[in-house]
């Protein structure tokens, strides 16, 4: 009789701790070092996730295709700053995304010259010069795209990849103007290598338009429903506390990048508004629906029907 | 007799080795002369191509590093995973398609084509299969390494002497028995430079499924450095995959034995 009730009470024992256990959670993650994509880093740091139950396994990856194809094979639970294009291309063809939050809204990307160079802002180039955008479809190409359109420049768009071989590209003037997203290139700017000539948020379009989201597959938004919900309260909850006072923030972000605290500070303050990195409303859906047909991502925009299924806000 | 003897004498190793080594010297010498002119002349964008001090401090700091022993034991662990899998597959599809004519017409010519293609094409594939952790990066050494050995071991496989064949007919050995003493010990060599092919785009395949997706990793460590500019890093770890690389690379030529080739 004892030894039955010893065993219900390992069983009952081992039944609690289960239920107590936490919620895994793998993200892929692109563009890593930036201070939007470093929120779940932050949050996991300061225990945040912890305390709504949640554990991640953060994945980073070297771009918006990486981050989203483990989505669509259901290798990974969530996929954060996936180009919002992309996740309405993949989903028009019938992959299984969902958006269930904003991850970037407008873009702290900036375009800088050689200090060296005659351009000092967009209106100096010509049609000789050329301007950076890192690939085709991507969020800096809308960007220079909008620059385009709104500021009638001049120089002719030109892919160079990433801020590293763009930086390159630019200081062996290969290209007039480059682009960089930062803590990338800030140290360059301090010490009188380039100057910023413009900001992506100059642009009328990208200020008010979703670049990346946060994505899911429609199979495990089903399975995993509680702790995908749990997830995005604590994700709020870190971006509340990234927003603080508390000088904790500044020195884990300083320290996950690798740069110094003053510098990551600068990179909050000057570049990233608290409403840049809100995950609760995907904005300018008509302008990008808009560009997604233009750069042929999709043969006609989505339906509301569509745009229903896709984006699946979680509160 | 006396050309003979004139070589040797030119073959003899002195303080600093053989000719072949002094020359090897003079060649490394040379190329860091050469870097580091070209680092202080101004010619090149400074930081992509920093001077010696830098990426030697920078080595330096990354020796004294603990957390780089573990990445590094991640990726030596996904790459040797990946050869054994990758090298003992392409054995066995190797060993059938050498003594098998007829599979060898039906699927060899695959292998051709499919042996030089970029396997980086096959990573999302990988990543559906075995999930974002290590499994995808050792299947992508796997697959990387598989080509190579299995093309030296079906080359291998034909090129052993009939006279061992028939004399391991003669014993009635059966087909266990032909494989490990006959088979494999003539195949050795062949065998041995595929595996030493097959560990290069091991590496090569391992490391960039690492710079793609991945939170561990000298690959991932590389990119990292490369995403903020920090070249002296990424060309001291590449240093330091470098001496590994060789040194991996000589152990498995010291171990199959082509030291003995040369002598003969």
């Amino acid at each position: 009789m004892m030894r039955l009730a010893t065993l219900a009470f390992a069983v009952a024992a081992l039944t609690a701790t289960s239920a107590l256990a936490d919620d895994q959670l793998k993200l892929t993650i692109g563009q890593r070092g930036n201070w939007d994509t470093a929120i779940t880093q932050l949050g996991t740091k300061a225990g945040i996730f912890k305390k709504h139950g949640i554990e991640l396994e953060m994945i980073y990856t070297s771009g918006s295709g990486e981050t989203l194809q483990p989505i669509i094979g259901g290798s990974a639970d969530l996929g954060l700053a996936v180009g919002t294009l992309g996740a309405i291309s993949a989903f028009a063809k019938g992959a299984p995304v969902r958006i269930i939050g904003a991850q970037a809204t407008g873009a702290a990307d900036y375009w800088y010259a050689k200090t060296s160079s005659p351009i000092k802002a967009l209106k100096d180039t010509t049609d000789k010069n050329t301007i950076a955008f890192s690939t085709n479809g991507s969020s800096t190409h809308s960007v220079v795209r909008a620059f385009v359109s709104e500021f009638d420049v001049k120089a002719k768009p030109t892919p160079t990849g990433n801020p590293s071989s763009t930086l390159t590209a630019v200081m062996t003037d290969q290209v007039d103007i480059g682009w960089a997203a930062p803590p990338f290139g800030l140290k360059e700017i301090d010490e009188g290598k380039i100057r910023v000539v413009a900001k992506a948020t100059d642009a009328t379009l990208v200020r008010g338009q979703t670049i990346r989201t946060i994505v899911t597959n429609a199979d495990v938004l089903a399975k995993k429903k509680d702790a995908i919900g749990r997830f995005m309260k604590a994700y709020r909850e870190t971006i509340d506390y990234m927003y603080t006072d508390n000088p904790q923030v500044i020195k884990d972000y300083a320290e996950f990048v690798g740069v110094p605290e003053p510098l990551a500070k600068r990179v909050r303050d000057d570049f990233f508004p608290k409403a840049l990195v809100s995950p609760d409303e995907i904005k300018g859906l008509d302008s990008l629906l808009q560009e997604a047909v233009t750069l042929k991502f999709i043969p006609a925009p989505l339906s509301k029907e569509q745009l229903a299924e896709l984006i699946q806000i979680q509160k | 007799m006396a050309e003979t003897g004139r070589l040797r004498a030119t073959a003899t190793p002195g303080v600093l080795g053989d000719p072949v080594t002094q020359l090897r010297i003079v060649i490394i010498l040379v190329t860091l002369v050469g870097w580091e002119l070209l680092a202080r002349s101004g010619l090149l964008y400074r930081d992509v191509v920093p001077s010696l001090v830098a990426i030697g401090t920078a080595l330096y700091a990354l020796l004294a590093n603990p957390e780089f022993y573990w990445h590094l034991w991640v990726t030596f662990s996904e790459i040797g995973i990946g050869l054994a899998i990758g090298g003992l597959s392409g054995l066995v599809v190797g060993i059938a398609l050498g003594s098998n004519r007829f599979l060898s017409e039906c699927y060899e010519r695959f292998l051709y084509y499919l042996g030089p293609t970029p396997k980086i094409i096959f990573f999302p594939i990988m990543i559906m299969w075995f999930g974002v952790g290590p499994g995808s990066k050792v299947a992508m050494g796997a697959i990387s390494c598989f080509f190579p050995i299995a093309l030296s071991a079906a080359a291998g496989m034909r090129q052993i002497d009939k006279v061992l064949i028939r004399v391991g007919q003669s014993f009635r050995a059966n087909t266990w028995q032909m494989a490990t003493k006959i088979y494999l010990p003539a195949m050795r060599h062949p065998i041995i430079n595929g595996v030493r092919l097959g560990l290069g785009v091991a590496i090569i395949g391992t490391l960039l499924a690492e710079t793609k997706l991945s939170n561990r990793g000298v690959g991932f460590l590389i990119i990292q450095a490369y995403s903020l500019f920090d070249m002296p890093r990424m060309y001291a770890m590449l240093i330091v995959l470098f001496v590994l690389a060789i040194g991996a690379n000589a152990l498995v030529g010291r171990l199959g034995g082509l030291d003995t080739i040369r002598q003969k």
